[in-house]
């Protein structure tokens, strides 16, 4: 006669064993997740005012040298953020990268 | 009615109820081996759901580390050589404004005019309006 005893069914007690260590992993994924999705949130709105800033300043150099027609004193400046200006020539290189 | 006769009637009934407590044993125990293979059934689906949900969050939380060390890479490099050399370029453009005042209303598009005017009677930068280009913050000092 077989016995309905769980405590005699070493299947059933393997798997509840598993499922509880998959509850646990699951339950430590899920938080680091959360904390990893919060935090690439806040890098990813620094990174739109990083974009932001890069944009305005790109505007401000072109700007300067649309100025530096009229007042070609400018150029020296804009060799700062990598804008060489050669006899009149204005050639754009990479501009604060 | 003869005495044998009772007697062989109660056998037949004790033997009638004992073939039904029988008969109940086995519906019970059919039902409790069914209820433990379902039992079984559902742990087995369940550990399933667990080890692939654990595999879905593990890759994307490998995922999103990976970008996370992309931003900060970024974010990093962005402050150690991009902000020095944008301050330093305004700070020569707010000299060079000083110098030239025609460059100072160019300027002033990009970053708060008290900045850069000697003049006392200068205003304050208004609040930027709707539909109005913000201004570029203060950059950090190193």
């Amino acid at each position: 006669m077989r016995s309905l005893n769980m405590k005699q069914n070493p299947f059933a007690t393997f798997l509840v064993v598993l499922l509880f260590l998959g509850a646990l992993a699951t339950t430590g994924l899920s938080y680091s997740y959360i904390q990893k999705i919060r935090e690439l949130r806040d890098l990813q709105n620094q990174t739109s005012v990083i974009n932001r800033n890069r944009t305005m300043f790109q505007n401000l150099a072109n700007d300067a040298i649309a100025y530096g027609q009229q007042n070609p004193k400018i150029f020296p400046l804009l060799e700062v953020v990598g804008i060489r200006v050669e006899e009149g020539q204005i050639r754009s290189s990479s501009t604060a990268n | 009615m003869e005495p044998s006769d009772n007697m062989n009637h109660s056998q037949d009934a004790a033997n009638g109820h004992s073939h039904g407590e029988t008969s109940a044993i086995d519906s019970l125990r059919e039902s409790v081996q069914t209820l433990r293979s379902l039992f079984q059934a559902t742990l087995v689906a369940l550990v399933i759901l667990a080890g692939s949900l654990s595999i879905f969050l593990l890759r994307e939380v490998s995922l999103v580390r990976q970008q996370v060390r992309e931003l900060n890479q970024f974010a990093s490099t962005y402050e150690t050589t991009t902000v020095p050399m944008m301050r330093d370029f305004r700070y020569k453009l707010i000299e060079f404004a000083r110098l030239n005042p025609d460059f100072a209303p160019i300027l002033s598009k990009y970053f708060n005019p008290t900045n850069f005017s000697d003049s006392p009677k200068v205003m304050p930068a208004p609040e930027p309006r709707e539909g109005q280009a913000p201004r570029l913050p203060e950059l950090p000092e190193n």
